[in-house]
């Protein structure tokens, strides 16, 4: 075991340490992009490489796109081979099955893809056919193209138009629009503005239709929400189990729902956040459905799903746009919180007609409150009721944040019947749900139990099978020259004596190279669990604490995420404390709890206790909870941007070796104005000193 | 005394901090029973002697009086006998072009509906230029009484509310200061509680109160009300914790060196003509994980433009 976990290390690199990264050669390049064919070495940085490496076409490197992009043919044609096509044919047997008559009394709706589409003639074809294949009833059917006038294929999609009558009988018709390379977004705009059909379906040239009667299954999903909803204000996906929980994509949304926003996807952003942007507005208002059991491939070369070509080239995701555009995306939140309105009050509107039908009116309203008939709540009313449903989030955000701060400071001054007071207090004012579950961010419909069952996670068995590895790697560290096991700064306010040691293997999504380098057997066991690390919303830590240490009563910041402990030497003396449990920890056992529960470490033996840590996701979280928190990961350029803009700070970078930050002007001026006052030219804190420098002292 | 209460200094003061803010919370979510017992229970805690007092800065053996007599002070009658000028100057700049009374956004947050207009002519110790070019004749009335100017901890303002504003129950930062408000335009329903007082102003008169006990305003009447505030020392403040008051003033120092606290810079100094800060241990731990996460080795941040300066290489 041990041997096959070296060999593995070994080959790690295409992200570890030890290979010449910064250019690999063509083989290397080669070899690494070949990698990329596993999900597990597929990370950003290997987009990079694809990106140079196809920018260099032309050099010693050329021939490595074309071997790469061969394998992802023969991929791509595998995969249609041996899952697509045998989806299919299934998925037309099921739906024979359940009698796709049947259904014909559901409302037929008219459907428009709009699909902006470049240089892949090929690709859109080959949508085209399947969109004609799997639909039930594809006359209802539109497809509209956007192909930038200065594409070199222009005419091949000429040829393809003039011809897609013939081509594809079964799709109702098939619409080319040329015009200005305006971007992808604006391309749906166009389209979504050609468009004659009832429902408005994002596409793009590298999907694929899969399952037979996705127009069938997407009639009776309306059929049935129209029926809840009557003002049709809906925005659907189709969902075939093949995203990560909470997550969407290609949106359709309703006519009532364009024409009442007037546009379909946001301009403003250079990447792909129009999506989001949709499905943030849908989620707003409480209308956004999957449509379920319908799969349309998404076949991107990120995924390894297709070749690098030109296009994917030009789209190709930065960290420069996509920074940027989150930014964007979270400055413009009045303004989806505007569009999210205009969709309400369209709801409110539709729903004090009477219906047709003659049934009563929908008996709840978006703001929670029953119509007797006798008033119909204006917007304005609306607008307040959703301010004020804010507002109580944030008090609650705020009293969490004071309560913590005040019984953190209750226990630091050894005054725990205060603290205890204090969380009774705000259990009373609904601010937390139990007096020894505490975090500031707060996720109430989560179970809530202190301590779980480490056989309900698959990799504690695992972890404990590789105990021995760990526990020797581990151990030949600590205390070796250059240990990374230091002294916490992060956390030290939490320990009154002793010492608290620890050292980050991972934390903010990413695995810490350089503690990394010292752990590497580890870090190769870890890697194979995706829970504690492509999914961990926090960190691995080596956490090593001294006797006389004690850790005081605290509660972890979320109820969003489990804590792992892995023993791996523990003395006699020492015992952790969760909520009223007090355990021992058993080497090379795991032990699971979840920390936003009040805990506390007491180390009253003789040598060091050593454990690795390692944070994975409450397994109840879902949807939205779970996508925000493992993109709030991601998003460190955001948490810098945050960080400087709050200290005021224009430029942090490193000079001599030091980090050094520029002040921006305001409070540039501030500084100057004060060093003008004093007469001083620079000041440095030593502890409780202030040391002061003057002109004079130099001169 | 509270100390004595065995709760130590420094817990007591992030426990006043923590529980002023919670206090303050509860009450801007509109749920003053909330508030009450969190008070309570603080007071129990013994945090503060009195519910209505709640102060986080609290000097010890103060008199606690919610309201003072302003036939106490000498400058009441200067200030009563001078309102016409006063109030002639103030009406003459107010709506004008050039009104420096606007809206607040220290105190933003106390007025739950309605606005809240203010105007600063001295704080931390110092004239504020600009407000007081438009304010000649009040200045020089107001330069008279060193208690206000000179002595003063706190500041002099010019403070306006529109018809409909409600300012929140509230406490003042300490209980070594109290304010002065000559009422310059009172129109009916108007009233400010002090603790348990509901007074309202009378115009061309001084009110004197302790603004550390829980205060707000109520304006249900049609016109503007308008005040002049001024703060003073509690006047049985002694000698050295006056002194320390009126340090704590201005005192560029102290403001460097709380700066640097509060923002983790460990040393300022000016490079190639430029201010530049070190940063103290902890934060260096963070900018350091911060940027070794993005893989960047300089950040810029200007106006809405971010720039990266990348690390080299993809390994």
């Amino acid at each position: 075991m041990t041997r096959h976990l070296r060999q593995r290390t070994r080959i790690d690199p295409p992200d570890g340490p030890g290979t010449a990264a910064d250019a690999p050669g063509a083989t290397g390049a080669l070899a690494r992009l070949l990698l990329g064919h596993f999900r597990r070495y597929r990370a950003a940085r290997l987009q990079d490489l694809a990106a140079t490496t196809l920018r260099d076409g032309s050099g010693i490197r050329g021939w490595v796109v074309p071997v790469v992009n061969l394998t992802l043919r023969s991929r791509r044609w595998l995969t249609r081979a041996l899952i697509i096509e045998p989806r299919w044919i299934a998925s037309r047997v099921a739906f024979a099955g359940r009698g796709g008559a049947a259904r014909r009394r559901d409302q037929r709706h008219h459907l428009s893809l709009l699909c902006p589409t470049r240089s892949r003639v090929r690709e859109l074809t080959t949508l085209l056919r399947s969109v004609q294949r799997t639909a039930h009833a594809g006359g209802r059917i539109e497809v509209l193209c956007y192909v930038d006038a200065d594409d070199p294929q222009l005419p091949a999609y000429r040829r393809l138009f003039e011809r897609a009558g013939r081509r594809f009988p079964g799709i109702g018709r098939c619409v080319l629009k040329v015009g200005d390379p305006v971007g992808v977004p604006a391309a749906w705009n166009v389209l979504a503005a050609a468009a004659t059909g009832d429902y408005l379906l994002m596409a793009n040239d590298d999907q694929l239709y899969v399952d037979h009667g996705w127009d069938a299954a997407l009639d009776r999903r309306v059929a049935e929400l129209t029926a809840a909803h009557p003002d049709e204000v809906l925005c659907l996906y189709f969902d075939g189990g093949q995203y990560p929980a909470g997550g969407c994509d290609f949106p359709i949304i309703s006519r009532v729902w364009y024409e009442t926003l007037g546009y379909y996807a946001p301009e403003i952003f250079q990447q792909w956040q129009a999506e989001r942007w949709i499905f943030e507005i849908a989620r707003r208002i409480d209308r956004l459905f999957p449509v379920p059991g319908v799969l349309v491939e998404h076949l991107h070369y990120q995924d390894f799903k297709a070749p690098f070509d030109a296009t994917y080239q030009r789209h190709r995701m930065t960290r420069e746009k996509a920074s940027a555009d989150e930014l964007l995306f979270r400055r413009t939140a009045q303004e989806r919180e505007a569009a999210a309105d205009s969709l309400r009050s369209v709801i409110q509107a539709r729903a004090g007609r009477p219906r047709a039908d003659g049934a009563r009116p929908a008996p709840v309203t978006a703001a929670g409150q029953s119509f007797n008939g006798s008033t119909v709540m204006t917007t304005e009313a609306t607008v307040s009721a959703a301010q004020d449903g804010g507002t109580r989030r944030y008090i609650m955000q705020m009293a969490r944040r004071y309560y913590g701060s005040l019984i953190d400071a209750w226990h630091y001054g050894g005054h725990g019947e205060n603290a205890r007071a204090c969380a009774e207090l705000a259990v009373q004012q609904g601010v937390w749900a139990h007096p020894a579950q505490r975090p500031r961010e707060y996720i109430p419909e989560l179970f809530a139990k202190p301590v779980h069952d480490p056989a309900d996670f698959w990799f504690a068995a695992y972890l404990e099978e590789h105990y021995p590895q760990i526990r020797a790697e581990v151990e030949q560290v600590l205390d070796a020259p250059l240990d990374p096991v230091l002294p916490t700064v992060e956390d030290a306010a939490l320990i009154r004596h002793g010492a608290w040691k620890q050292a980050h293997l991972f934390r903010d999504g990413r695995w810490q190279e350089d503690v990394c380098a010292r752990f590497p057997v580890t870090r190769g066991i870890l890697a194979e669990i995706p829970e504690v690390t492509t999914f961990s919303p926090g960190v691995i830590t080596v956490s090593r604490v001294d006797p006389g240490s004690h850790i005081m009563p605290h509660c972890g910041p979320t109820n969003a995420l489990l804590r792992v402990h892995f023993p791996l030497t523990i003395p006699p003396g020492v015992s952790i404390r969760v909520a009223d449990q007090v355990m021992t920890w058993e080497e090379g056992k795991c032990l699971v709890f979840d920390d936003s529960f009040e805990h506390e470490v007491r180390h009253d033996g003789t040598t060091d206790r050593v454990v690795l840590i390692l944070d994975t996701l409450h397994p109840d979280l879902g949807g939205d909870h779970r996508e925000r928190l493992l993109q709030r990961r991601l998003a460190t350029e955001e948490q810098i941007i945050g960080f400087m803009r709050e200290g005021g700070f224009e430029r942090i970078g490193t000079e001599d070796g030091e980090i050094v930050i520029h002040p921006e002007p305001a409070l540039r001026d501030l500084v100057r104005r004060y060093m003008a006052a004093t007469g001083i030219d620079g000041a440095e804190l030593r502890d409780d000193d202030v040391v002061w420098y003057r002109s004079a002292d130099r001169a | 005394m509270p100390a004595a209460q065995g709760i130590g200094r420094y817990i007591e003061q992030i426990a006043r901090n923590n529980y002023s803010s919670l206090v303050d919370t509860w009450h801007y979510g509109g749920r003053p029973e909330d508030a009450r017992a969190c008070a309570e229970l603080a007071v129990r805690q013994h945090v503060w002697a009195q519910l209505l007092q709640r102060d986080r800065d609290h000097i010890p053996g103060l008199r606690a009086q919610p309201v003072h007599d302003p036939a106490g002070f000498w400058f009441v009658t200067v200030l009563e006998d001078r309102y016409p000028e006063i109030r002639a100057e103030i009406e003459a700049v107010l709506d004008t072009d050039i009104d420096p009374v606007q809206p607040t956004l220290e105190d933003g947050w106390l007025a739950r509906r309605g606005s809240w207009r203010q105007a600063y002519l001295f704080r931390e110790g110092n004239w504020q230029p600009d407000v007081c070019a438009h304010f000649p004749i009040t200045r020089s009335i107001l330069a008279e009484i060193p208690e206000v100017t000179t002595f003063s901890p706190g500041v002099i303002l010019v403070s306006r509310l529109s018809p409909g504003t409600h300012i929140i129950p509230h406490c003042g930062s300490t209980n070594a200061v109290l304010r002065i408000h000559l009422a310059i335009k009172v129109p009916s329903r108007v009233s400010i509680r002090v603790a348990d007082q509901v007074m309202t102003w009378e115009e061309g008169k001084c009110l004197i109160f302790d603004d550390s006990f829980e205060h707000e305003v109520h304006h249900d009447g049609t016109g503007d009300r308008v005040v002049l505030i001024m703060d003073m020392a509690h006047p049985d403040l002694d000698t050295a914790h006056r002194e320390r008051l009126l340090a704590r003033r201005p005192g560029p120092e102290e403001r460097i060196t709380a700066f640097m606290r509060e923002r983790g810079i460990e040393r300022i100094a000016v490079k190639d003509g430029r201010i530049v800060f070190t940063p103290d241990r902890a934060m260096r731990e963070l900018v350091t994980n911060y940027m070794a996460a993005a893989r960047v080795r300089a950040a810029e941040v200007t106006g809405d433009q971010v720039r990266w300066q990348r690390l080299e290489g993809g390994g």
